[in-house]
């Protein structure tokens, strides 16, 4: 265990459960990275998770206040959370893409609408693998799966000019970045940003699941060949080649360029209560 | 001719599901039902039955799909799990009221918080006053005649009501048992064509599903609603009549076990009365009448007749694997109601067992007997509801 796991998460809780092999814990390592070079404590930060393989191995590790959310629901626990929470604590949720782009999109929407002040990190093992390997909404096309043996042919959130994140800074989002797990720094300054933005900011961040999703697809649990085969469809924005899938970095920075949720609430109620108007 | 095999609970399940050859199916994963609808998937693809599959954003999605497809005039399933029936809720309440249907399998698993995949029947009997027909399953064979059942008496033209079957998380779902399927021809001869009725593609007769009425004809209708659930008593042994002919396996509302002149006696659902039923023999070897008495239609519940088979008895447990916290457990009220009914009163007490998948054990049968007999002899009753098989 690292210096960092140490100072932030509970020993008992790591090595977590995830599958050998699995790539969340990059993700993980890259939140944790980021909360330490912005200079926070266990106690700046409420730290929220969700259903899935990325509910199951976060949930619990923070060393701090947290929350298990039902499927879908973290985002609006989250906002309900951000009314009483004084603004200089941070909440960070760490999600699975069915959670976030399937069950939850309606309250994940919501939350970049009212610009609540949370960091979202959406864990993408591209559909749902703790239940065995069904195709999701960031699936790519063609992809085999469980539940898609001739290959992934429904109008994904990510493909023929259609992208998630685009759907979300319409919706009002003020962050939005995405990265697969092997982009290391790069991943952490974008999470950093996100933490930094006071205001909703989700990071989209890819990572290899070679129990279901690379055995289907690739035939293989061989980690490195999912790893490879993740890290060649991924370039930096700009740089995108034909078969790129993910085009990584920030995506839309506006941060702290509009008045957050809470804060929103909490002036406007004060300005009624005090003057009766708006 | 029967073929006799070793599956799981939720292989059988599925298996009957595509022995009905659904039109529709609207999927959404859970731990521990996907399974089912996994392999069901697979029939899709594999081209063994004629269903459109739609794999959904949710399960309060997959019900709404499902209300949609059978008011269209399908045959319509989904299968789901805790808080999948929890988030399904809602749209639970409107396939019942437009009189829908609906057969859905339902793999019993604790509810949240906290977080917890493993078997108790808190889902289910959280779902107790949706308005659907509930049938529960000892072992895969039972889910499996129950969900061949559940076809005819849902879409049975009295009823014409959504049917949930329970079987217990992994302790049924996931373990491999004997099991005698049931020949497709014949299965499928069984369960019967669908007949849709008042279809929205009716365009010569158009109706309206669910509109706005307010409290001049609102208490009519859930009226009626108690009415047709009344008569799917009836139904469900008349199907379980033919369905004898068939397999010569015999279904009833209830199952009674050794409970004829029983003096102590358990009410005990599921897989738990598979194991319980072993302790009973232990004390009918003992000399000790015991009995048990293992529920299988709970909606609607046939409070009279299990009130007659309960009648010799003068103490009954009723063991819950589902509480109701601040009161007893759901089966204890029903059995309460029951035993009221036909002015019986043995001394009553309640269990709360195997909450989160905490395994009944034979021990844990041997020592709830143990104090019914004691009951019997003394007519003192300790604690009327107590947790067994937990650190306290």
């Amino acid at each position: 265990m690292d210096n960092l796991s140490k100072k932030y998460l509970r020993p008992r809780k790591i090595p977590s459960t995830a599958c050998s092999g699995c790539g969340l814990g990059m993700n993980h390592k890259a939140v944790v990275q980021a909360i330490y070079d912005l200079g926070l404590e266990v106690e700046d930060i409420v730290w929220g998770t969700s259903i899935g393989c990325a509910g199951r191995q976060t949930f619990g590790t923070w060393k701090g206040d947290g929350f298990a959310g039902t499927h879908g629901r973290v985002y609006a626990i989250a906002r309900g959370l951000r009314l009483v929470l004084p603004p200089e604590k941070k909440i960070i949720l760490t999600v699975g893409d069915g959670d976030a782009f399937g069950i939850g999109l309606l309250h994940l929407i919501h939350s970049a609408r009212s610009n609540a002040d949370f960091t979202v990190i959406v864990n993408d093992n591209l559909g749902y693998m703790s239940t065995g390997g069904q195709y999701g909404w960031t699936t790519p096309r063609g992809s085999k799966t469980d539940s898609s043996p001739y290959g992934m042919y429904e109008q994904n959130l990510m493909s023929d000019g259609m992208d998630v994140l685009g759907v979300l800074r319409n919706a009002g989002a003020t962050f939005l970045a995405r990265h697969v797990s092997m982009d290391g720094q790069r991943a952490v300054e974008s999470i950093r940003k996100g933490i930094q933005n006071r205001g909703f900011s989700l990071i989209h961040m890819v990572y290899p699941c070679p129990t279901n999703f690379g055995s289907r697809e690739l035939g293989t649990r061989d980690t490195v060949k999912i790893y490879n085969w993740i890290k060649k469809k991924a370039a930096p924005l700009g740089e995108e080649k034909e078969n790129t899938l993910w085009a990584t970095g920030i995506y839309y920075d506006a941060s702290n360029s509009r008045r957050e949720f809470s804060e929103s609430i909490h002036r406007n109620i004060e300005k009624i209560r005090r003057t009766g108007t708006i | 001719m029967a073929k006799v095999v070793a599956v799981t609970g939720n292989e059988a399940v599925a298996n009957a599901l595509r022995q009905a050859n659904p039109d529709v199916c609207a999927a959404y994963p859970i731990t521990p039902q996907t399974d089912i609808m996994q392999r069901f998937s697979g029939f899709v693809a594999d081209g063994l039955v004629n269903t459109e599959l739609i794999l959904v954003e949710s399960e309060h999605s997959a019900m709404s799909a499902c209300v949609g497809a059978s008011a269209g005039g399908g045959r319509v399933i989904t299968a789901t799990s805790s808080q999948g029936l929890a988030l399904m809720w809602e749209i639970l309440f409107i396939a019942a009221g437009d009189r829908l249907p609906i057969v859905m399998p339902l793999v019993n698993r604790a509810l949240s918080a906290p977080l917890n995949i493993h078997g108790d029947h808190s889902d289910g009997m959280g779902a107790r006053d949706c308005g659907w027909i509930q049938l529960w399953s000892e072992n895969a064979q039972e889910a499996y005649d129950n969900t061949l059942q559940a076809f005819r008496i849902a879409e049975h033209m009295d009823v014409r009501l959504p049917v949930m079957i329970c079987l217990d998380g992994f302790i049924i779902s996931h373990s491999i048992e004997r099991l005698e399927y049931l020949d497709d021809a014949e299965a499928t001869d069984f369960v019967g064509k669908y007949t849709p009725l008042y279809p929205l593609l009716d365009v010569d007769h158009p109706v309206s599903y669910g509109p706005l009425i307010l409290p001049d004809l609102y208490m009519e209708y859930k009226r009626a609603q108690h009415e047709v659930m009344t008569k799917a008593g009836k139904v469900v042994l008349d199907v379980a009549a033919d369905f004898a002919k068939v397999t010569g396996r015999n279904y009833g509302l209830f199952e009674s076990y050794r409970l004829d002149d029983a003096e102590i006696a358990l009410v005990i659902l599921n897989s738990a009365a598979g194991t319980a039923k072993d302790t009973v023999d232990e004390f009918r070897g003992k000399g000790i009448r015991a009995g048990l008495l293992k529920p299988r239609l709970f909606r609607p519940f046939p409070y009279r007749e299990v009130a007659e088979a309960l009648k010799s008895a003068k103490a009954v447990c009723v063991l819950d694997r589902a509480d109701s916290f601040g009161g007893f457990g759901p089966m204890y009220m029903e059995i309460a109601s029951a035993m009221m009914l036909n002015g019986a009163k043995p001394l009553l007490i309640n269990k709360i067992y195997g909450l989160g998948g905490r395994d009944f054990l034979p021990e844990h049968a041997e020592l709830v007997l143990s104090e019914l007999a004691e009951i019997a002899k003394s007519g003192a009753v300790r604690t009327f509801k107590e947790y067994i098989g937990v650190r306290e």
